[in-house]
């Protein structure tokens, strides 16, 4: 018999995922197809983002408002010292899509303040929200906006050798919020503004101790978790909302929870259907209204939550004295309520002060010329999901869907 | 107003106290007692309730008693992990 004879050899491509597709309910398709929003690119953030992208998870919004630091550089795999002084929002999504497993990785950032300037049409477009915040008042921001819109919440925080993670999914679960204590929101509030309405610029943040271990640990589990939350449909076990784990690495003692919905939380509200428009906040008031006034047959009022208010005037936290804004109420700062007078003279008593604002926006307000700001001056931010109540006070929910494409043109 | 017993584990020792105290205090005072006691070092604490059905978070604001605790009960004393 002649003997066979190798003509030529192939060896299989190892596809860099096979180790975890071995696992029997694994479904790389979904992750590739997920879209997860991480909020926060510090410690946490950065090794929650390695994980995505090493996961091969398809598609990542990164949502930061800081800068590079040296101190940030022992905590952060994505960072290295030629990008002190970058920003990190969009240092984090370059490293991200140099990591990711996919050359069709799809990364977006966004480099601004998540509480006012990020729209709750962002969070409409992903799956899993995973918050690797350092302050309970973006937190809560947060969590209102999964509420808002129904996303499961995956929070991760730390302390030294401890680190926390909450699940939630409202309105399958509590959320976020009805595991703080109302002491803790008045006092997160006195810190961050004056009056309960105009900014401090320089907030004494503490400078909590932390180590990157801690933050490897955490976003190790709440990537973890998001994995179970987008398998659930193939998933044998349940993923658990509405519970917090703490893990103290001192000792190594874990305590999972429950966290009881709470009767009386104040985020326990959601969006109705919502309606896309071609608009962006670049449309005036006074054309916003008139088109939902056309489309509907009567006339609506646009209502903007508190955290939006609309200044008019305030009065001078010294002399008193009446000072126009016709601005947001986030981009004034405590010491821009001054008048011209009182700031030459250094008089700068922190009085309480009045102030006068509005949170509906009609044809017939008081302030007409309000009506020919746009919404981006009056301080929507792009791609919000905007409420709007007609006489009977029934709400309808309009989306500034045309400014998706500047806001995640990769995602998109 | 009722006495109760309560067992109070610290976070990281493991180490259990033994605390009589009025039912109607609320867990933040609780805490603060602790930690002028020297039980617990100055910084910011959560608690959980250990329950037959599992551990249950507890409301820093609220009374013992409206938290669900009763006599005997165990707390476990979790650190503030506000950093990102
Ligand atoms: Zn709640
Ligand atoms: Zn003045």
């Amino acid at each position: 018999m002649d003997k066979i004879k190798i003509i030529s050899s192939h060896i299989a491509e190892e596809s860099p995922v096979d180790r975890q597709e071995r696992i029997s309910w694994w479904r790389q398709d979904i992750l590739r197809k997920a879209k997860i929003l991480v909020v926060g690119a510090g410690a946490t953030g950065n090794e929650v983002i390695k994980n995505l992208a090493l996961l091969g998870v398809g598609n990542v919004f990164i949502c930061d408002m800081d800068r590079i630091d040296t101190s940030n550089l022992s905590r952060t795999v994505l960072f290295s010292k030629d990008d002190v002084g970058k920003k990190k929002a969009k240092t984090a999504a370059e490293r991200a899509a140099e990591m990711s497993v996919y050359p069709d990785f799809k990364v977006d950032y966004f480099d601004g303040d998540v509480v006012y300037e990020l729209g709750d049409g962002v969070f409409r477009q992903f799956d899993v929200v995973i918050g690797c915040l350092d302050n309970l008042n973006t937190r809560l921001s947060v969590n209102k906006r999964c509420c808002l819109l129904q996303k499961p919440y995956v929070d991760a925080g730390i302390s030294e050798l401890a680190c926390s993670l909450n699940v939630f999914h409202y309105p399958h679960s509590s959320c976020y919020a009805c595991g703080v204590s109302s002491r803790d929101v008045a006092e997160e509030r006195r810190i961050r503004y004056s009056c309960d309405v105009f900014k401090k610029r320089a907030i004494e943040e503490e400078k909590v101790p932390t180590v990157q271990i801690s933050s490897a640990i955490v976003a190790a589990l709440a990537v973890q978790e998001a994995v179970k939350i987008l398998h659930k449909d193939v998933l044998e076990t349940e993923v658990c909302f509405g519970k917090r784990y703490f893990f103290q690495g001192i000792n190594n003692n874990f305590i999972d929870m429950i966290v009881p919905k709470k009767e009386e939380c104040l985020y326990h509200n959601s969006y109705g259907d919502i309606i896309e428009t071609e608009f962006t906040n670049k449309v005036r008031l006074r054309d916003f209204l008139e088109y939902v006034k056309e489309k509907n047959g009567e006339e609506y009022t646009l209502e903007v939550g508190s955290e939006l208010k609309f200044v008019i005037s305030a009065n001078c936290r010294s002399c008193n004295k009446e000072i126009k804004f016709y601005k947001p109420a986030h981009r004034i700062y405590e010491e821009d309520v001054y008048c011209e007078e009182c700031q030459k003279a250094g008089k700068t008593t922190n009085g309480y002060t009045d102030y006068k604002y509005v949170l509906d926006f009609c044809h017939d307000m008081e302030e007409k010329d309000i009506l020919d700001m746009t919404l981006e001056e009056i301080g929507i931010p792009k791609l919000h999901i905007l409420s709007l109540r007609n006489k009977d006070d029934k709400y309808i929910f309009y989306e500034l869907s045309g400014d998706i494409k500047n806001v995640m043109p990769n995602i998109y | 107003m009722a006495k109760m017993t309560v067992s109070v584990v610290h976070p990281s020792s493991g180490n259990s106290v033994e605390v009589e105290l009025d039912s109607e205090v609320i867990l933040h005072n609780v805490i603060f007692q602790l930690r002028e006691e020297g039980f617990l070092k100055a910084g910011n604490y959560g608690a959980a309730l250990k329950t037959s059905n599992g551990n249950v978070a507890l409301d820093n604001e609220k009374s013992l008693s409206a938290n669900g605790v009763t006599n005997y009960a165990k707390i476990l004393i979790t650190n503030a992990t506000q950093a990102g």
